[in-house]
């Protein structure tokens, strides 16, 4: 006589274990999928210059906030040397009294910028560390035009879809 | 007698189809087992290795030509950067280490890297781990230590049957018919024990000696004497770690400030390898489609010699019937034979697969430097077993549905 013969539910529990185990090994490979957009080149918030003229790329840490002008369009990693000394804003934070800030140069080395030719600003004040959000306007020349400068944090300005 | 001997003496019963079936189902796993395995470790050598250069600082052109040309002695140069630049760069406090060196020579078919002594002393080309000269790592003699001297990459020695002592010139260019510096003789004083790496295979001089070999004109020798004119090919960079062994964030502003400049650019090797493979992932998919329509033939084979095995068995399947065995103990005879012919073959298929790495292994170190390790197990190594186990399964259900709805009678009955 036969004997030692396994039963046919554990072969289909082996079966339906393997399908399993096969197609979520495969599944992975479709996961992956690149986010279009602007790409802030230092990890900041783009905020659009004019028609999409350029951007002012911005990032706030403590209290230091820096400001890097790039180009418009998805040409988010190509520096836009501005001609200025010193960019006021005036800054609203919701809730609380309107702040000053000045963007000063702090030219590019490596990249050959100067004073005067920079695309690289900073600015500093003890209440950007507190401040979680708020819009900063001011008024530039950028690309040989005059431009309204906005600045929203840290939603950026003028993009649906910001932060890539 | 017992079902698995009974499922044996089937197997040995009919061999030649049974042994047919192992083989086509192993190549098919053979041929998956090499394709990913390569596919893997090329990947991990190309994107995560990065060869000891977290950055290149190169000359404006190409990111993808440059990490070919300073990383694996392919392709060219698309230009050159000034000495003084290079030595701005050094200052940056993100930079820990950084190493100057000049292309656009070659010897016997082996690129010529002028390059600075620390790279051969002091640079790490995995984490923790230098080049070496010691005998006991298959290396011999030393570093260079004047104009005329030379060390060669391992690869390059063995296939240029290079010894300690022998002199070359190099050739100016890395084309075919290229003007060679006649009057030079430079003397290998060193070989770099090997290091799976494509460092391997290039020959490596002085950085000076670059500039006053007889032959150049007068504004290269110039660079030799003065920094002010000097200018190198690019450098490899090392760039501060934060915890973790991780690169320092900062190197997206230093990347973004010296690619603003107008000659210069920062060139990260584990940011354009991905996109490499991105171009020629098309040849991977094709190579994959090739084994798995190979593995789904065997799979078809198996089904059809499991079919064609039932026909001739009908009436000893019947007799078995007669004699008591239920209809699952029939069906599991058909299931369990197409799961030992579907197991021997991925068993089988993992050792001809990993074979099959082991020899080509052999002929890809030489011909790019890139090492590969036969026993490197990939994600399909993994699913090997599992998925033989599945093929077997699918290819015995149908065999098995008509085992399991045999007619005993009908095949009882006498023949004539």
């Amino acid at each position: 006589m036969l004997n030692g013969f396994p039963k046919l539910s554990s072969l289909f529990f082996l079966f339906f274990t393997l399908v399993l185990f096969c197609g979520g090994s495969l599944y992975e490979a479709t996961a992956a999928e690149e986010h279009p957009g602007h790409r802030a080149a230092h990890g900041g918030v783009l905020n659009v210059i004019g028609k999409e003229l350029g951007h002012a790329e911005i990032i706030v840490r403590e209290d230091r906030l820096e400001a890097w002008f790039v180009g418009g369009g998805e040409d988010t990693i190509r520096s836009v040397p501005i001609q200025v000394k010193a960019i006021p804003l005036t800054v609203s934070i919701p809730g609380k009294a309107g702040k000053r800030l000045v963007l000063k140069p702090d030219p590019l080395k490596l990249a050959g910028e100067t004073v005067g030719r920079c695309s690289h600003f900073v600015a500093q004040a003890s209440w950007l560390k507190e401040a979680k959000e708020f819009e900063a306007r001011g008024e530039l020349i950028f690309k040989g035009t005059r431009q309204k400068l906005i600045i929203q944090y840290p939603n950026g300005y003028g993009h649906d879809c910001e932060a890539h | 007698m017992s079902f698995w001997r009974i499922v044996l003496r089937s197997l040995r019963h009919h061999r030649f189809s049974s042994g047919l079936a192992v083989i086509s189902i192993a190549m098919g796993i053979a041929l998956l087992i090499a394709v990913y395995s390569f596919k893997e470790q090329t990947h991990n050598t190309f994107t995560q290795v990065g060869l000891g250069v977290d950055a290149i600082l190169a000359p404006k052109g190409s990111p993808l030509q440059i990490v070919l040309n300073a990383l694996y002695h392919l392709e060219e140069m698309p230009g050159k950067i000034k000495w003084s630049y290079f030595k701005e760069v050094e200052k940056d406090p993100l930079v820990v280490q950084a190493i100057p060196f000049a292309v656009g020579h070659s010897y016997g078919g082996f690129r010529v890297n002028a390059i600075d002594r620390k790279f051969l002393t002091d640079f790490e080309y995995l984490p923790g781990k230098s080049f070496s000269f010691s005998e006991k790592d298959g290396g011999q003699g030393r570093s260079f230590n004047a104009p005329n001297e030379a060390v060669a990459g391992w690869a390059a020695a063995k296939a240029l049957r290079l010894h300690l002592g022998d002199e070359f010139s190099p050739v100016c260019g890395v084309r075919e018919g290229d003007p060679v510096h006649e009057t030079e003789h430079l003397r290998f004083v060193g070989i770099l024990a090997p290091t799976g790496t494509p460092h391997d295979r290039a020959l490596y001089i002085p950085l000076e000696t670059f500039y006053l070999l007889a032959g150049h004109p007068v504004e290269t020798q110039k660079m030799a004497k003065s920094e002010e004119y000097r200018e190198i090919s690019g450098a490899y960079l090392k760039i501060k770690r934060i915890r973790g062994g991780a690169i320092h964030p900062g190197i997206q502003g230093l990347q973004y400030a010296i690619n603003q400049s107008d000659r210069n650019q920062l060139v990260v090797p584990n940011e354009v390898m991905p996109r490499l493979f991105n171009i020629i992932g098309w040849v991977d998919r094709v190579l994959i489609a090739i084994a798995a329509i190979l593995t789904a033939l065997s799979a078809l084979f198996l089904f059809f010699s499991l079919l064609s095995a039932l026909r001739e068995r009908r009436r000893d399947l019947a007799l078995f019937r007669a004699l008591g065995a239920t209809r699952r103990t029939v069906t599991g005879l058909i299931v369990f034979e197409a799961l030992l012919i579907s197991i021997l073959g991925g068993v089988l298929g993992l050792v001809l697969g990993h074979g099959l790495i082991s020899l080509g292994a052999h002929f890809i170190k030489m011909e790019t430097g890139v090492g590969f390790t036969p026993g490197y197990l990939s994600r399909a190594d993994w699913l090997v077993m599992p998925g033989t186990v599945l093929l077997g399964l699918l290819a015995s259900v149908l065999p098995a549905i008509q085992a399991y709805r045999l007619g005993v009678l009908r095949n009882l009955s006498p023949i004539s």
